[in-house]
Protein backbone atom coordinates (compact mmCIF):
# COMPACT_ATOMS: atom_id res chain seq x y z
CA UNK A 1 0.00 0.00 0.00
CA UNK A 2 1.14 3.52 -0.63
CA UNK A 3 0.61 6.53 1.57
CA UNK A 4 -0.44 9.79 0.00
CA UNK A 5 1.50 12.88 0.90
CA UNK A 6 -1.41 14.65 2.29
CA UNK A 7 -3.21 14.82 5.52
CA UNK A 8 -4.51 11.38 6.13
CA UNK A 9 -6.63 10.27 8.98
CA UNK A 10 -7.38 6.64 9.25
CA UNK A 11 -11.05 7.40 9.62
CA UNK A 12 -11.37 5.53 6.41
CA UNK A 13 -10.25 2.62 8.34
CA UNK A 14 -11.31 3.58 11.80
CA UNK A 15 -11.67 0.69 14.04
CA UNK A 16 -13.53 -0.21 17.11
CA UNK A 17 -12.79 -2.78 19.73
CA UNK A 18 -15.49 -5.26 20.52
CA UNK A 19 -16.00 -7.54 23.43
CA UNK A 20 -18.30 -10.07 21.92
CA UNK A 21 -20.94 -7.93 20.30
CA UNK A 22 -20.44 -4.80 22.41
CA UNK A 23 -18.04 -1.99 21.55
CA UNK A 24 -15.64 -1.15 24.38
CA UNK A 25 -13.04 1.48 25.15
CA UNK A 26 -9.81 0.21 26.61
CA UNK A 27 -6.97 1.88 28.50
CA UNK A 28 -4.12 1.48 26.10
CA UNK A 29 -4.55 1.44 22.33
CA UNK A 30 -1.42 2.16 20.34
CA UNK A 31 -0.54 1.94 16.68
CA UNK A 32 3.10 1.00 16.16
CA UNK A 33 5.09 1.51 12.98
CA UNK A 34 8.23 -0.61 12.88
CA UNK A 35 10.89 -0.02 10.29
CA UNK A 36 11.68 -3.50 9.04
CA UNK A 37 15.34 -2.64 8.35
CA UNK A 38 16.39 -0.61 11.38
CA UNK A 39 13.75 -1.99 13.73
CA UNK A 40 12.95 1.52 14.93
CA UNK A 41 9.52 1.97 16.42
CA UNK A 42 7.21 4.92 16.07
CA UNK A 43 4.16 4.93 18.32
CA UNK A 44 0.88 6.74 17.92
CA UNK A 45 -1.83 6.76 20.51
CA UNK A 46 -5.29 6.03 19.18
CA UNK A 47 -8.03 8.17 20.69
CA UNK A 48 -11.62 7.04 21.01
CA UNK A 49 -14.40 9.48 20.26
CA UNK A 50 -17.79 9.42 21.88
CA UNK A 51 -19.09 6.80 19.55
CA UNK A 52 -16.30 4.49 20.70
CA UNK A 53 -14.55 4.67 17.35
CA UNK A 54 -10.75 4.84 17.49
CA UNK A 55 -8.73 6.99 15.17
CA UNK A 56 -5.15 8.11 14.97
CA UNK A 57 -4.61 11.52 13.55
CA UNK A 58 -1.58 11.31 11.33
CA UNK A 59 -0.59 14.51 9.58
CA UNK A 60 1.97 12.83 7.43
CA UNK A 61 3.80 15.89 6.19
CA UNK A 62 4.82 16.98 9.72
CA UNK A 63 5.01 13.49 11.13
CA UNK A 64 7.43 12.38 8.43
CA UNK A 65 10.17 14.55 9.80
CA UNK A 66 9.18 14.66 13.43
CA UNK A 67 8.14 11.14 14.25
CA UNK A 68 9.66 9.07 11.51
CA UNK A 69 12.93 10.99 11.32
CA UNK A 70 12.50 11.20 7.55
CA UNK A 71 13.53 7.60 7.20
CA UNK A 72 11.55 5.97 4.44
CA UNK A 73 11.23 2.34 3.66
CA UNK A 74 9.13 -0.57 4.61
CA UNK A 75 7.19 -0.35 7.85
CA UNK A 76 5.01 -2.93 9.50
CA UNK A 77 2.00 -1.59 11.33
CA UNK A 78 0.81 -3.22 14.53
CA UNK A 79 -2.09 -2.49 16.80
CA UNK A 80 -1.23 -2.88 20.49
CA UNK A 81 -4.12 -3.20 22.90
CA UNK A 82 -3.80 -3.35 26.67
CA UNK A 83 -6.13 -2.95 29.61
CA UNK A 84 -6.51 -3.84 33.27
CA UNK A 85 -9.29 -6.22 32.42
CA UNK A 86 -7.31 -8.06 29.78
CA UNK A 87 -5.21 -10.93 31.11
CA UNK A 88 -2.58 -10.22 28.50
CA UNK A 89 -1.89 -7.40 26.05
CA UNK A 90 -2.60 -8.12 22.42
CA UNK A 91 -0.38 -7.20 19.50
CA UNK A 92 -2.26 -7.43 16.24
CA UNK A 93 -0.42 -7.22 12.99
CA UNK A 94 -2.42 -4.84 10.80
CA UNK A 95 -0.46 -4.01 7.68
CA UNK A 96 2.90 -3.58 6.02
CA UNK A 97 3.49 -0.24 4.31
CA UNK A 98 6.11 1.24 2.10
CA UNK A 99 6.68 4.83 3.06
CA UNK A 100 8.13 7.10 0.43
CA UNK A 101 9.50 10.23 2.01
CA UNK A 102 10.76 12.92 -0.40
CA UNK A 103 13.91 13.94 1.47
CA UNK A 104 14.56 10.54 2.82
CA UNK A 105 17.55 10.38 5.15
CA UNK A 106 19.61 7.49 6.20
CA UNK A 107 18.73 6.39 9.67
CA UNK A 108 20.95 8.13 12.17
CA UNK A 109 23.74 6.06 13.60
CA UNK A 110 22.91 4.67 17.00
CA UNK A 111 25.46 6.11 19.38
CA UNK A 112 23.90 4.74 22.52
CA UNK A 113 25.87 1.51 22.43
CA UNK A 114 29.30 3.06 22.14
CA UNK A 115 31.57 4.09 24.98
CA UNK A 116 30.99 7.54 26.40
CA UNK A 117 33.93 9.94 26.97
CA UNK A 118 35.87 9.21 30.12
CA UNK A 119 35.33 11.37 33.20
CA UNK A 120 38.11 11.91 35.69
CA UNK A 121 36.85 12.65 39.16
CA UNK A 122 37.94 15.99 40.58
CA UNK A 123 38.56 15.52 44.26
CA UNK A 124 37.63 18.37 46.56
CA UNK A 125 40.51 20.78 46.93
CA UNK A 126 41.48 21.33 50.56
CA UNK A 127 40.66 24.76 51.94
CA UNK A 128 43.34 27.42 52.04
CA UNK A 129 45.10 27.45 55.39
CA UNK A 130 47.25 30.24 56.78
CA UNK A 131 51.01 29.71 56.68
CA UNK A 132 52.45 27.76 59.58
CA UNK A 133 54.52 30.73 60.75
CA UNK A 134 51.50 32.92 61.43
CA UNK A 135 49.69 30.13 63.23
CA UNK A 136 52.75 29.48 65.40
CA UNK A 137 53.11 33.17 66.22
CA UNK A 138 49.50 33.40 67.29
CA UNK A 139 49.69 30.23 69.33
CA UNK A 140 52.53 31.81 71.27
CA UNK A 141 50.65 35.08 71.48
CA UNK A 142 47.61 33.39 72.96
CA UNK A 143 49.64 31.64 75.65
CA UNK A 144 51.44 34.86 76.59
CA UNK A 145 48.63 36.37 78.66
CA UNK A 146 48.77 33.32 80.91
CA UNK A 147 52.32 34.29 81.86
CA UNK A 148 51.18 37.86 82.41
CA UNK A 149 48.42 36.55 84.65
CA UNK A 150 50.85 34.58 86.79
CA UNK A 151 53.07 37.63 87.16
CA UNK A 152 50.12 39.81 88.15
CA UNK A 153 48.92 37.26 90.64
CA UNK A 154 52.37 37.14 92.19
CA UNK A 155 52.36 40.93 92.40
CA UNK A 156 48.97 40.93 94.05
CA UNK A 157 50.14 38.46 96.60
CA UNK A 158 48.04 35.51 95.60
CA UNK A 159 49.27 32.48 97.46
CA UNK A 160 48.26 29.02 98.56
CA UNK A 161 49.54 29.34 102.10
CA UNK A 162 46.12 28.50 103.47
CA UNK A 163 45.98 25.03 102.01
CA UNK A 164 45.29 22.19 104.41
CA UNK A 165 46.69 18.77 103.67
CA UNK A 166 43.61 16.74 104.53
CA UNK A 167 42.04 13.76 102.77
CA UNK A 168 39.28 15.84 101.21
CA UNK A 169 41.82 18.38 100.05
CA UNK A 170 43.94 15.76 98.34
CA UNK A 171 40.82 14.14 96.89
CA UNK A 172 39.47 17.43 95.55
CA UNK A 173 42.64 18.74 93.98
CA UNK A 174 43.64 15.31 92.74
CA UNK A 175 40.20 14.87 91.27
CA UNK A 176 40.45 18.18 89.43
CA UNK A 177 43.84 17.21 88.02
CA UNK A 178 42.39 13.86 86.95
CA UNK A 179 39.55 15.65 85.17
CA UNK A 180 42.05 17.81 83.33
CA UNK A 181 43.99 14.69 82.34
CA UNK A 182 40.81 13.06 81.05
CA UNK A 183 40.06 16.16 78.99
CA UNK A 184 43.57 16.18 77.52
CA UNK A 185 43.08 12.55 76.58
CA UNK A 186 39.75 13.41 75.01
CA UNK A 187 41.39 16.12 72.97
CA UNK A 188 44.04 13.67 71.82
CA UNK A 189 41.42 11.37 70.35
CA UNK A 190 39.68 9.21 72.92
CA UNK A 191 36.02 9.09 72.01
CA UNK A 192 33.25 10.69 74.02
CA UNK A 193 31.82 7.47 75.46
CA UNK A 194 35.03 6.46 77.21
CA UNK A 195 35.57 10.01 78.35
CA UNK A 196 32.17 10.31 79.94
CA UNK A 197 32.52 6.90 81.58
CA UNK A 198 35.86 7.86 83.18
CA UNK A 199 34.50 11.26 84.01
CA UNK A 200 31.48 9.89 85.84
CA UNK A 201 33.54 8.10 88.47
CA UNK A 202 36.06 10.90 88.94
CA UNK A 203 33.30 13.51 89.07
CA UNK A 204 31.54 11.77 91.94
CA UNK A 205 34.77 11.53 93.95
CA UNK A 206 35.70 15.14 93.19
CA UNK A 207 32.26 16.38 94.10
CA UNK A 208 32.17 14.63 97.46
CA UNK A 209 35.68 15.70 98.42
CA UNK A 210 35.06 19.22 97.22
CA UNK A 211 31.86 19.51 99.19
CA UNK A 212 33.57 18.32 102.36
CA UNK A 213 36.57 20.58 101.85
CA UNK A 214 34.62 23.74 101.07
CA UNK A 215 32.18 23.14 103.91
CA UNK A 216 35.06 22.83 106.33
CA UNK A 217 36.59 26.06 105.01
CA UNK A 218 33.25 27.85 105.37
CA UNK A 219 32.78 26.53 108.88
CA UNK A 220 36.28 27.61 109.84
CA UNK A 221 35.58 31.07 108.46
CA UNK A 222 32.36 31.36 110.37
CA UNK A 223 34.03 30.30 113.59
CA UNK A 224 36.71 32.98 113.22
CA UNK B 1 40.46 61.41 100.31
CA UNK B 2 38.34 63.87 102.27
CA UNK B 3 35.24 63.82 100.12
CA UNK B 4 34.10 65.28 96.88
CA UNK B 5 33.88 68.94 97.94
CA UNK B 6 37.58 69.24 98.51
CA UNK B 7 38.33 68.08 95.00
CA UNK B 8 35.61 69.97 93.20
CA UNK B 9 35.67 70.87 90.28
CA UNK B 10 37.13 67.70 88.70
CA UNK B 11 39.11 68.11 85.54
CA UNK B 12 37.32 65.83 83.11
CA UNK B 13 39.15 62.75 81.93
CA UNK B 14 42.35 62.77 83.90
CA UNK B 15 40.91 63.36 87.34
CA UNK B 16 38.09 60.87 86.97
CA UNK B 17 40.38 58.14 85.80
CA UNK B 18 43.00 58.72 88.45
CA UNK B 19 40.34 58.90 91.14
CA UNK B 20 38.83 55.64 89.90
CA UNK B 21 42.24 54.00 89.86
CA UNK B 22 43.08 55.13 93.40
CA UNK B 23 39.76 54.02 94.80
CA UNK B 24 40.08 50.67 93.07
CA UNK B 25 43.54 50.11 94.47
CA UNK B 26 42.68 51.02 98.03
CA UNK B 27 39.15 49.83 98.50
CA UNK B 28 39.01 46.57 96.59
CA UNK B 29 39.80 43.48 98.62
CA UNK B 30 42.74 41.41 97.48
CA UNK B 31 40.63 38.43 96.46
CA UNK B 32 38.56 40.53 94.10
CA UNK B 33 41.69 41.97 92.55
CA UNK B 34 42.91 38.46 91.90
CA UNK B 35 39.66 37.66 90.12
CA UNK B 36 39.94 40.91 88.18
CA UNK B 37 43.40 40.00 86.96
CA UNK B 38 41.99 36.66 85.80
CA UNK B 39 39.14 38.42 83.97
CA UNK B 40 41.59 40.71 82.21
CA UNK B 41 43.62 37.71 81.12
CA UNK B 42 40.54 35.97 79.74
CA UNK B 43 39.50 39.06 77.82
CA UNK B 44 42.92 39.57 76.23
CA UNK B 45 43.01 35.92 75.18
CA UNK B 46 39.60 36.33 73.55
CA UNK B 47 40.70 39.48 71.73
CA UNK B 48 43.81 37.77 70.37
CA UNK B 49 41.73 34.87 69.06
CA UNK B 50 39.37 37.27 67.38
CA UNK B 51 42.22 39.20 65.75
CA UNK B 52 43.67 35.93 64.45
CA UNK B 53 40.32 34.99 62.96
CA UNK B 54 40.01 38.40 61.29
CA UNK B 55 43.48 38.02 59.82
CA UNK B 56 43.39 34.50 58.43
CA UNK B 57 39.70 33.87 57.89
CA UNK B 58 37.32 31.51 59.54
CA UNK B 59 38.21 28.25 57.89
CA UNK B 60 37.75 25.78 60.70
CA UNK B 61 34.85 27.84 61.89
CA UNK B 62 33.94 25.43 64.64
CA UNK B 63 37.41 25.75 66.11
CA UNK B 64 37.26 29.52 66.16
CA UNK B 65 33.78 29.49 67.63
CA UNK B 66 34.64 27.04 70.35
CA UNK B 67 37.78 28.90 71.36
CA UNK B 68 36.12 32.28 71.34
CA UNK B 69 33.02 31.14 73.14
CA UNK B 70 35.23 29.42 75.69
CA UNK B 71 36.77 32.78 76.54
CA UNK B 72 33.41 34.52 76.62
CA UNK B 73 31.84 31.89 78.87
CA UNK B 74 34.88 31.83 81.15
CA UNK B 75 34.62 35.59 81.44
CA UNK B 76 30.95 35.35 82.36
CA UNK B 77 31.63 32.67 84.96
CA UNK B 78 34.44 34.77 86.39
CA UNK B 79 32.14 37.76 86.66
CA UNK B 80 29.56 35.63 88.44
CA UNK B 81 32.19 34.44 90.89
CA UNK B 82 33.30 38.01 91.53
CA UNK B 83 29.77 39.23 92.09
CA UNK B 84 28.96 36.42 94.45
CA UNK B 85 32.15 36.73 96.46
CA UNK B 86 32.01 40.49 96.86
CA UNK B 87 31.46 41.13 100.58
CA UNK B 88 29.39 44.19 99.68
CA UNK B 89 26.84 41.90 98.05
CA UNK B 90 26.15 39.52 100.91
CA UNK B 91 22.73 41.07 101.39
CA UNK B 92 21.72 40.02 97.90
CA UNK B 93 23.20 36.52 98.07
CA UNK B 94 22.03 35.46 101.49
CA UNK B 95 22.28 31.72 101.13
CA UNK B 96 25.25 31.51 98.83
CA UNK B 97 28.57 31.44 100.57
CA UNK B 98 31.77 32.27 98.78
CA UNK B 99 32.69 28.62 98.89
CA UNK B 100 29.43 27.68 97.21
CA UNK B 101 30.04 30.28 94.52
CA UNK B 102 33.49 28.84 93.96
CA UNK B 103 32.11 25.30 93.73
CA UNK B 104 29.58 26.43 91.12
CA UNK B 105 32.39 28.14 89.25
CA UNK B 106 34.49 24.97 89.16
CA UNK B 107 31.58 22.75 88.13
CA UNK B 108 30.48 25.07 85.35
CA UNK B 109 34.05 25.21 84.07
CA UNK B 110 34.27 21.41 83.94
CA UNK B 111 31.13 21.23 81.83
CA UNK B 112 32.27 24.17 79.68
CA UNK B 113 35.64 22.66 78.88
CA UNK B 114 34.14 19.29 78.02
CA UNK B 115 31.78 20.92 75.55
CA UNK B 116 34.49 23.19 74.14
CA UNK B 117 36.90 20.31 73.61
CA UNK B 118 34.16 18.36 71.87
CA UNK B 119 33.32 21.23 69.56
CA UNK B 120 36.84 22.30 68.78
CA UNK B 121 37.22 19.34 66.44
Amino acid sequence: KQWYQRRVAITAGDFSLADGAEEVTLHQVFVRFTNTKTKQNVFFIAQADLKKKYTIDLNFRSAAAKSFGSVGGQYSVDLIVGDATLPQAMVIDVATLNLEIPDSKEPAADLSKQAKPEITHLFRQPEKRPPQAISAVFTGLVLLPALVLLIMWAKLGANISNIQISLSSIGFHGGLLAIIAIYVNFFLGVNMFTTVKCLAGVAVVTFLCGQRLLSSIAAAKKAK
Amino acid sequence: SSGINAEWPLRPGVDVVSRLYNEYNTKTPQKLKIIDAYLGYIMITGVIQFVYCCLVGTFPFNSFLSGFISTVASFVLGVCLRIQSNPQNTAVFKDITVERAFADFIFAHCVLHLVVLNFIG
